[in-house]
């Protein structure tokens, strides 16, 4: 009984002492908080607060105003990017809302920082962005085909070289900016540039430029980084949206790692596109879309390889469709122009007029004779 | 048929016809290439660097064909392809382009030798002159173009940016690669133009064999 006694004694010194011990590690109150101005102890009211159920962006919220309110506007939360390409495309051709299962990928701060302690004491690993960007950015990056299935041909340079996700992708980038954006080209402000022009150093490594290439002289201001560098990424033909739709499940025709595709991008540079062919009830609808692929390789493409391939410079004469996307996206148009003007057409114009004047000079001679 | 006030001479030498048929010749080897490396027509070469150095090493010959035939008409023929009769050739072009929409009469042909001086009083039809001198120009501006292009000379091309802004093109490269393509065009309707020229003036025979049957002209008569 004696035994008894002192155990349930010992617990509840224990249930009290622990406690208090805790808060005065999280809360200490003697003294004053020295330092530079602005620091304090943690007010009660969010004391009282801290009662995480789930790290959401309501409870995390509580510490973190501005962050979870910038991350409700941000597309990790509202996936709008996605919802307006699918509704660009498919959605308004099929008469269709976008799959629920497109929807899944909704995040809230745990999907990232998982539980409260965790939040508070580690940083998100890249293998956590890669979980959910499986399709295209986050695998291929690592070297992987589209869920890890199988390797692609090869990983990002920056990877190679240890970089993670968030060298590059900014605080902002991830957790929203305050603005609503429609589109992931447009949320996502990291540019090749921002280190390479500035030999910025990164995990002790110095980022280069060589402005004297001959391509990148020739090719400054008009081409993404990416449509020389990019080694390659993976296309989907033929989405059956039907499937989806009816047996959630994902079913598509082949995927390619060979085909390399250039539009104009809404910033007016010529990058990569993506194919995104879909069929819904015997009806299809073909979209491009300007990307990034995660497969940087130091050395670029040649020449060649855009300069020689119709079908990489103007998919449209392979494959015609529409290009998504933020507007002011578009295929490269085929051939120069002045003053707006197909160059070809005018010297189409030119060589018509001469004939023209020619056969009518020759049949006013024959005329003439008779 | 010899006509009575006809006389046959030496209407180009054998030098001129040199350089005349290898700028012709040379002339449709650019063409061709120049066809499928621009991918006119939807033309695709084989092997575009091939295409590309037999473009560039003709364009040499050419070039120079050019030059040879300009250095000739300076020493020898001056006098009828002079720049200053450009204005001369502008006016007989439009009191014939005048007569072709039947808005006036046609121009007599001025050509004529004179047998006593053994010299043309005039030998070339006024468009001759236009003629030739927009080939010219063309054939340099084709040059510069296409050696920039060819070479990168960027600091030819750079120095064009501003132009090729006015004009709504992306910088001088794309102007330049813009005016050699337009350029194409052009010194195909001249050829269109000049063959059928040559062909209807009765002068073609004269540049193989030399010679022609030129209308008997005196200096006098010319003065008058």
């Amino acid at each position: 009984m004696k035994y008894k006694m002192l155990v349930l004694a010992l617990l509840l010194v224990a249930l009290f002492v622990i406690p208090i011990g805790l808060c005065g590690v999280m809360y200490p109150r003697y003294g004053e908080v020295l330092g530079p101005s602005g620091s304090s102890f943690i007010p009660n009211e969010t004391i009282q607060k801290i009662v995480v159920k789930e790290a959401t962006h309501e409870e995390c919220g509580k510490c973190h105003a501005d962050i979870a309110e910038n991350f409700t506007k941000s597309l990790h939360y509202t996936l709008a990017g996605m919802k307006e390409e699918f509704r660009k495309g498919a959605g308004e051709a099929f008469g269709v809302d976008m799959p629920k299962g497109c929807t899944k990928c909704h995040t809230e701060c745990s999907s990232c920082h998982g539980n409260f302690t965790t939040a508070h004491t580690q940083k998100v690993p890249m293998e956590v962005c890669v979980e959910c960007h499986h399709a295209r950015a986050g695998v291929n990056y690592v070297g992987y085909l589209a869920g890890m299935k199988a390797k692609g041909p090869n990983p990002d340079v920056h990877y190679e070289k240890g970089l993670e996700c968030t060298d590059c992708h900014t605080f902002e980038e991830i957790h929203g900016d305050g603005k609503y954006y429609t589109s992931e080209k447009l949320a996502v402000k990291v540019r090749c540039e921002d280190c390479h022009l500035t030999g910025r150093v990164v995990k002790n490594m110095k980022a280069t430029f060589d402005p004297n290439k001959i391509a990148h002289r020739i090719h400054d201001g008009k081409l993404a980084c990416y449509a020389c560098h990019a080694g390659w990424y993976q296309t989907c033909y033929n989405c059956h949206l039907d499937v989806l739709i009816k047996e959630k499940k994902k079913k598509i025709d082949k995927s390619y790692t060979d085909k390399f595709w250039l539009i104009r991008g809404y910033d007016g540079k010529i990058k990569p596109a993506y194919l995104m062919y879909v069929s819904y009830e015997n009806k299809t609808h073909v979209g491009w879309v300007e990307y990034c692929p995660h497969t940087i390789t130091k050395k670029a493409k040649d020449c060649s390889f855009c300069h020689e391939k119709a079908e990489v410079m103007y998919p449209q004469t392979v494959q015609k469709g529409e290009v998504l996307g933020p507007s002011k996206a578009s295929f490269i148009p085929i051939g120069k122009t002045v003053l707006g003007v197909q160059v070809d057409l005018i010297g189409y114009g030119l060589l018509a007029g001469v004939i023209i004047g020619l056969i009518v000079h020759i049949g006013r001679h024959v005329g003439g004779k008779k | 048929m010899k006509e009575e006030n006809e006389i046959e001479v030496l209407r180009h030498s054998l030098f001129y016809r040199i350089c005349h048929w290898t700028i012709f010749s040379t002339f449709f080897i650019l063409l061709i290439t120049g066809l499928f490396i621009g991918r006119v027509f939807n033309l695709k070469a084989p092997d575009k660097s091939l295409f590309l150095d037999i473009h560039f090493y003709t364009s040499i010959v050419f070039g120079a064909a050019w030059f040879f035939m300009l250095g000739y008409i300076i020493a020898k023929e001056w006098k009828f392809f002079s720049i200053i009769r450009i204005p001369y050739g502008i006016k007989f072009f439009i009191a014939e382009l005048r007569a072709w929409f039947k808005l006036g009469p046609h121009v007599e042909d001025p050509r004529g030798y004179d047998p006593k001086k053994k010299e043309y009083v005039e030998k070339i039809i006024p468009t001759e002159i236009l003629v030739w001198w927009t080939y010219f120009a063309l054939a340099i501006i084709m040059g510069i173009t296409g050696l920039s292009i060819y070479f990168n000379l960027d600091f030819i091309y750079n120095a064009f940016d501003d132009v090729a802004r006015a004009l709504m093109i992306d910088d001088g490269y794309t102007l330049f690669r813009i005016i050699h393509r337009l350029g194409m065009f052009v010194f195909g309707v001249i050829v269109l133009t000049h063959f059928y020229a040559v062909i209807i003036f009765g002068v073609i025979k004269s540049m193989f064999t030399g010679r022609r049957l030129e209308k008997i002209k005196y200096h006098e008569e010319a003065e008058e």
